[in-house]
């Protein structure tokens, strides 16, 4: 049994499909929604999140940001959502190095925090494209 | 004839004006409907943040969240984001914010400010004011939203103002941009009870009502300044469109009252030569 999953962000809607499963990262650890879950509203943290509708899986690497989840369909609102065929790994490589030099050189906590938060993402947006390339290889 | 040549150099220089003003008026029409596109696509996102920050905000005290609450103290004293323009060119659009802001707030060096848009922190540099940041040379929109959320809440947490209020220009058509100020801090929750009507039964909130809506109220506030800097940015773009339409008219409208004085001076020149041609003509045989 599916159910209706839409991601926002402030600049689009980021993902809109009937799915069987959608998985989240919350500061509690990660929730599995599947369908008829019970009403919910949870804030959930930076990550990735893991879609399966049918025989395909998705993940997408996001901000920050809410999940509701209603009788028959599951609204995500984050900051940022980018779908792992929209990654490009050479970018992500080359801020990921960028924030590194950053973080190894500067002294200044406001630039560190900046590196800091960037590096993150690389690594998580590394993560992400790393199961997309797992998930093709199974097929 | 000097002054022939005179008037067709005019002329040219009124094409080229007409031609530069006509590329502009075409720049910024694709730039609003961009600014219109983006402002659209948010929408969405901001509409169910709003809706979420009213299910929330009637399921837990609103007293206990510091952005929800009055400050105790009054001051008289606010923290005011004016959002202008980095460049002119725009007809009266920024002048009419600024008297707007100037007729809303009678005394400005009573408060504090912040800037978006070299046009305003010029304004309020004349104007002796203090201000505490400037975002003027920020251009994208996912830095500078975040910045200036928490620039405000930090401001308005620390105790040291009434309220935060944004002061844009509200897009309402190509022909309309209406000067606006709004207070975005302390939160005001409206239309309660109506919105919150359509949760009915039980509904989990993890980790707890408190935390999820304290972890909420910054976003709603991030989609409000936002929407604020695209309603800007669209009403520039239109406002710009308007100017150089006009300045193109203007400048066609010249051309031709010159290509009439042009035609005229001209065939006054034939005239007169014709006349002298024969009066020289009839001079000799009347001699003869």
């Amino acid at each position: 049994m599916q159910f209706l999953l839409e991601i926002y962000t402030p600049e689009r809607k980021a993902f809109a499909q009937d799915v069987d499963l959608v998985s989240v990262p919350t500061s509690k650890g990660r929730i599995g929604v599947l369908a008829r879950h019970i009403p919910l509203f949870t804030s959930i943290v930076e990550g990735e999140v893991k879609i399966v509708s049918g025989n395909e899986e998705y993940y997408l690497a996001i901000g920050g940001g809410f999940m509701e989840v209603m009788k028959d369909k599951v609204i995500i609102l984050v900051s940022r959502a980018i779908r792992a065929d929209e990654l490009n790994e050479e970018e992500i490589r080359k801020a990921e190095q960028a924030a590194k030099e950053i973080l190894a050189k500067s002294k200044e906590s406001q630039e560190r925090a900046d590196a800091q938060a960037v590096l993150r993402r690389a690594i998580l947006d590394m993560k992400v494209l790393r199961r997309k390339r797992q998930v093709g290889s199974i097929n | 004839m000097q002054n022939l040549r005179l008037i067709k150099n005019r002329i040219k220089s009124a094409k080229n004006i007409a031609q530069i003003t006509k590329a502009m008026e075409l720049v910024s029409a694709s730039k609003m409907k961009k600014a219109i596109a983006v402002a659209e696509s948010g929408r969405l996102y901001a509409e169910k943040i709003r809706e979420m920050v009213m299910i929330l905000g009637s399921k837990v005290d609103r007293r206990s969240h510091p952005l929800l609450k009055k400050p105790s103290e009054v001051y008289g004293k606010r923290l005011v984001v004016l959002i202008s323009t980095n460049k002119g060119l725009c007809g009266s659009l920024n002048s009419s914010l600024f008297r707007h802001m100037m007729h809303h707030y009678q005394n400005l060096s009573s408060h504090i400010w912040a800037t978006v848009g070299l046009k305003g922190a010029n304004f309020l540099t004349l104007s002796h004011v203090t201000i505490i940041a400037d975002f003027s040379s920020t251009h994208s929109l996912s830095v500078k939203v975040p910045a200036l959320a928490e620039l405000v809440i930090q401001r308005f947490l620390d105790g040291k103002v009434d309220g935060v209020d944004l002061v844009y220009n509200d897009f309402q058509s190509v022909f309309k941009q209406q000067p606006r100020a709004k207070s975005i801090l302390p939160l005001t929750i409206e239309g309660e009870g109506a919105e919150a009507k359509k949760i009915s039964g039980t509904f989990l909130i993890e980790p707890n009502p408190e935390e999820v809506f304290r972890e909420l109220l910054p976003s709603y506030i991030e989609t409000q300044i936002r929407d604020a800097l695209l309603e800007a940015e669209a009403s520039e773009h239109a406002a710009r469109m308007v100017a150089m339409r006009n300045a193109t008219d203007n400048a066609k409208t010249f051309i031709s009252e010159l290509t009439l004085v042009y035609n005229k001076a001209r065939q006054e020149k034939i005239t007169n030569e014709i006349a002298d041609l024969v009066t020289a003509r009839s001079a000799i045989v009347q001699e003869g």
